[in-house]
């Protein structure tokens, strides 16, 4: 049931990470408010409970504000909206990825407030920032009281809705790995509309383009096309290990993209269309990065 | 909770309920209803105000969140007369239920502030988030072509 309006959260602002875990601590009626672009429609519509709770809001917690280069690494915080992410002119060609999929998130006004940590927190299956940290093998920074641990992505993003994250702890950044500057990178996200629509299937890509013909060190990430995104582990090692003018090398990447994905129906897409559109989308994305070399 | 920020260059001080949303201080407390609740879920941008100076959905924000901040909805648009976009909806024929106008009309002031001259693929890309029934967004690009070319001419 829809209600436009909350009527009994409570708001706290956590102006320190001290102050935030303190709360996360020692209260069960929290959810933490980041952009609120998922948090407020789920309280509206009835997802989760809106009676009696607090709206811990972390925007303004330093931890989740910075955005560090540390020994070639990026570290992002989980503040970060998507429009300072898709606005984001560094070379990193992971961060490169995450901000042509950062453009595409929702709207110009949800990508203004939405936040990296609530995009992966929120851990749709359909997460448009999910795809290109698979990608990066990031690392996700969590803290609780006193520890901090860092969790590989793949490991964190558990399945619909679920992640790898307790009561007590807070997502404060997102870290991705070192990568050389000549790295490539592509983005597809099919959706009805040319906007605001979630993905009926996501494809990011990430390699070394030693020739139109060879890509090394590949990664295939895909969204909405199972339980949570997922990494083509297997197309990853045959395109390491064969040359694009192999054989039926088309056919071989689609048999075992349809053996990896498990797609469901839903309002944006049948499983059956799915299951045609995302090999196809996955070759335009490898054929797009083989272009790009001539 | 007492909450003060700046709405249309002037600063207003509101007591609010911490659940309380933005879009419902700006129409029920401050009277300023040319801001329009359509779907209450942050799709069709009908509640579009700026908030320092970038387009969001006021029914997403809660009014704690805006403390110290500067907003700017319809109201503020018109300065000295209409401004230069105002005129061009009117001349363009780009308003007929006049539902989705002031938030579609906050999202392309920020979109001119930002880019002097946008392509009509920018213009476009920057109206996802307002839904329009009516115009089917024809008109609406017109008006911004109108006002950028106007822009090309000074």
């Amino acid at each position: 049931m829809l209600r436009q309006r909350l009527y009994k959260a409570d708001y706290i602002k956590a102006g320190t990470l001290e102050k935030a875990i303190s709360i996360l601590e020692s209260r069960s009626d929290v959810y933490v408010l980041a952009g609120g672009t998922d948090l407020i429609p789920a309280l509206k519509i009835g997802k989760i409970q809106q009676d009696s709770k607090v709206l811990l809001d972390v925007k303004y917690i330093p931890e989740l504000r910075k955005m560090q280069f540390i020994e070639e690494k990026v570290h992002i915080g989980a503040a970060f909206t998507a429009t300072e992410i898709a606005l984001s002119t560094e070379k990193h060609p992971a961060l490169r990825l995450l901000a042509e999929a950062a453009n595409t998130l929702g709207t110009w006004q949800v990508r203004n407030r939405a936040t990296i940590g609530g995009n992966i927190c929120n851990a749709s299956p359909a997460a448009d920032l999910a795809g290109p940290l698979l990608c990066a093998d990031a690392q996700v920074k969590v803290v609780k009281r006193g520890k901090e641990k860092l969790v590989k992505i793949k490991d964190f993003l558990r399945g619909p809705g679920q992640v790898e994250l307790a009561k007590d702890a807070l997502v404060t950044e997102f870290i991705l790995p070192p990568l050389d500057n000549d790295y490539m990178c592509k983005f597809i996200k099919l959706t009805w509309r040319k906007g605001l629509d979630l993905a009926i299937c996501g494809v990011s890509v990430l390699g070394k383009v030693l020739s139109p013909n060879r890509i090394k060190d590949v990664r295939i990430a895909l969204t909405s096309v199972a339980p949570k995104p997922i990494r083509l582990f297997e197309v990853e090692k045959l395109l390491n290990d064969n040359s694009f003018e192999d054989l039926k090398i088309d056919q071989a990447i689609t048999e075992l993209v349809l053996k990896a994905i498990s797609p469901i129906d839903d309002a944006r897409a049948s499983a059956w269309y799915r299951q045609r559109v995302c090999p196809q989308l996955t070759l335009r994305a490898l054929n797009h990065l083989r272009g790009l070399v001539n | 909770m007492v909450i003060r920020f700046m709405i249309n260059e002037k600063e207003v001080e509101v007591d609010v309920n911490p659940s309380e949303l933005l879009i419902e201080v700006i129409r029920e407390k401050l009277g300023l209803t040319g801001v329009k609740e359509s779907c209450s879920l942050g799709n069709c941008g009908a509640c579009t105000v700026l908030l320092n100076g970038k387009p969001v959905n006021s029914c997403l924000i809660l009014a704690a969140e805006v403390e110290g901040a500067t907003i700017l909805t319809v109201e503020g648009l018109a300065k000295n007369g209409l401004s230069s976009l105002q005129e061009a909806f009117h001349k363009e024929g780009a308003v007929q239920c006049g539902f989705c106008t002031p938030g579609t009309m906050m999202t392309l002031t920020a979109l001119l502030e930002t880019d002097k001259h946008p392509t009509e693929e920018q213009i476009r890309k920057a109206l996802e988030g307002n839904l329009c029934r009516c115009t089917g967004y024809g008109r609406i690009v017109n008006a911004v072509k109108s006002v950028t070319k106007a822009t090309n001419n000074q």
